[in-house]
């Protein structure tokens, strides 16, 4: 008889920007050794991985982040009296922190979690980058870190345009004189606040490197993809697997210098002058495009609920070069009942059909 | 000689051609889709244009010049050493 699990998963929506939680719920969908049953943890009832068919079995409204962790806390201890969660995958940048604080507390209650401590956490966001990449010999875009108006005036001199100008959570552009960087800027400013970086452009093409770490300096599992099509925001539309000795290499040496806990996702520009792969991003969790791995051999968020559970997971072979994806997006129709129930009740639970994997 | 890098790109009968390093994909005509299967099979650069010239009923110098531009495409691209 399989063992039955109980998985909470949070970041459900699959909309223009795709958050990674559904293709971790599909991923556990498809894995056969264990009896799922998934819960998807929402901010808004119109998530869309909760009307998808078959790939949740309940999902309940959770308060935001920025609500401070003991509200979080309290609503999740609330939904574990009602269904017992053994393992909760955060899968979005703005809640890591706040698990990763209530990790132990969590813990207490049987809920068990896989992720990078607080300290790692905090040594890959973009304004440590340089720091990180620089004792771990990486190579990465010169950037500055710019906190008004008036230093954006001073150091966008230092770059040669077209220049990339990012928030330090969200959001990016591509500048090719002042007054667009100041227009992106702006833009940026607005919603996120200061500061901002300024970051040289490399010009090539975009990889990413996903992996998961077991916490003593051992990669799990590992894909290396290359992105095929991009949305406006920058997103993998489309991506194909690879097999460079290099980007594998890179990414061994991060996850054992880090002793990385957890899911974890490089990104990279590799300059077409030199072949060279140059570090963008890090990103302390699955990527959206994380399905692909279980595609292709390797069920990374498997990977998290057992290393969760104590399980020793097996350490993956690396995948085929030349499997790909593309996204396709459907209109996925409910009747209300769904809808009501979450909206009154902040509750559903879902009567499981088949599992449509299209 | 054969690289490494010649044998692993991946090309089908259908001229379709990957190479698992970098991700990229390319459509190659017959002829061209030949020049890199006899690469492949060991054919040397020099020894190249003479069975081209003799499989497509073509003057040697022709065929010479139709595989270095070939060959040089391919350099460009990065698919050969």
């Amino acid at each position: 008889m399989k063992r039955k699990i109980t998985v909470a998963i949070t970041g459900m929506n699959a909309g223009e920007s795709p958050q990674p939680g559904p293709a971790v719920a599909r991923s556990l969908r498809e894995a056969k050794d264990y009896d799922f049953t998934l819960v998807g943890l929402i901010y808004d009832a119109m998530e869309s991985g909760v009307y998808y068919n078959g790939l949740l079995d309940a999902a309940f409204l959770i308060p935001y982040p920025s609500s401070g962790t003991e509200e979080m806390f309290e609503r999740i201890e609330a939904i574990n009296n009602k269904i017992h969660i053994d393992v909760l995958i955060p899968t979005l940048d703005a809640e890591l922190s706040a698990y990763s604080k209530l990790e132990s507390r969590l813990l207490q209650l049987g809920i068990k979690l896989f992720l990078p401590t607080e300290d790692q956490l905090s040594s890959r966001s973009k304004l440590h980058l340089p720091e990180l990449t620089r004792d771990l010999h990486l190579q990465m875009p010169n950037q500055k870190c710019i906190g008004s108006y008036e230093e954006l005036s001073k150091m966008f001199n230092e770059f040669s345009p077209p220049v990339v100008v990012k928030g330090i959570y969200y959001e990016a552009g591509i500048a090719n004189d002042y007054s667009e960087c100041k227009r992106i800027a702006g833009k940026i400013t607005s919603k996120w606040g200061w500061p901002i970086i300024l970051q040289e452009r490399i010009v090539g093409g975009e990889y990413d490197l996903a992996m998961f770490g077991d916490g003593s300096g051992s990669v799990i599992g590992e894909i290396a993809m290359k992105k095929m099509a991009l949305t406006e925001k920058g997103k993998a539309f489309s991506g194909m697997t690879i097999n460079d000795e290099n980007i594998y290499k890179i990414g061994k040496s991060f996850v054992s210098r880090t002793k990385w806990r957890g899911a974890l996702e490089l990104e990279f520009v590799k300059e077409t002058k030199s072949e060279m792969y140059y570090l963008i991003e890090i990103n302390p969790r699955f990527p959206a495009w994380i399905y692909l791995s279980s595609a292709a051999g390797q069920n990374l968020a498997l990977a998290y609920v057992e290393m969760a559970l104590g399980l020793k997971s097996k350490t993956f072979d690396r995948p085929n070069a030349g499997i790909f994806f593309v996204r396709h997006a459907i209109d996925l129709v409910s009747d209300l009942n769904r809808l009501e129930e979450l909206s009154v009740n902040s509750e559903c639970f879902i009567e499981r059909k088949k599992y449509e994997t299209q | 000689m054969i690289t490494n890098k010649l044998k692993a790109l991946a090309l089908s009968e259908t001229g379709f051609l990957f190479d698992p390093v970098t991700g990229h994909t390319y459509t190659l005509n017959s002829t061209g889709t030949r020049i890199l299967d006899l690469l492949r099979k060991g054919i040397s650069e020099p020894d190249l244009s003479s069975v081209i010239a003799k499989e497509y009923s073509i003057g040697n110098s022709e065929a010479a010049i139709d595989c270095s531009e070939f060959v040089k495409t391919l350099r460009e691209y990065r698919l050969l050493d």
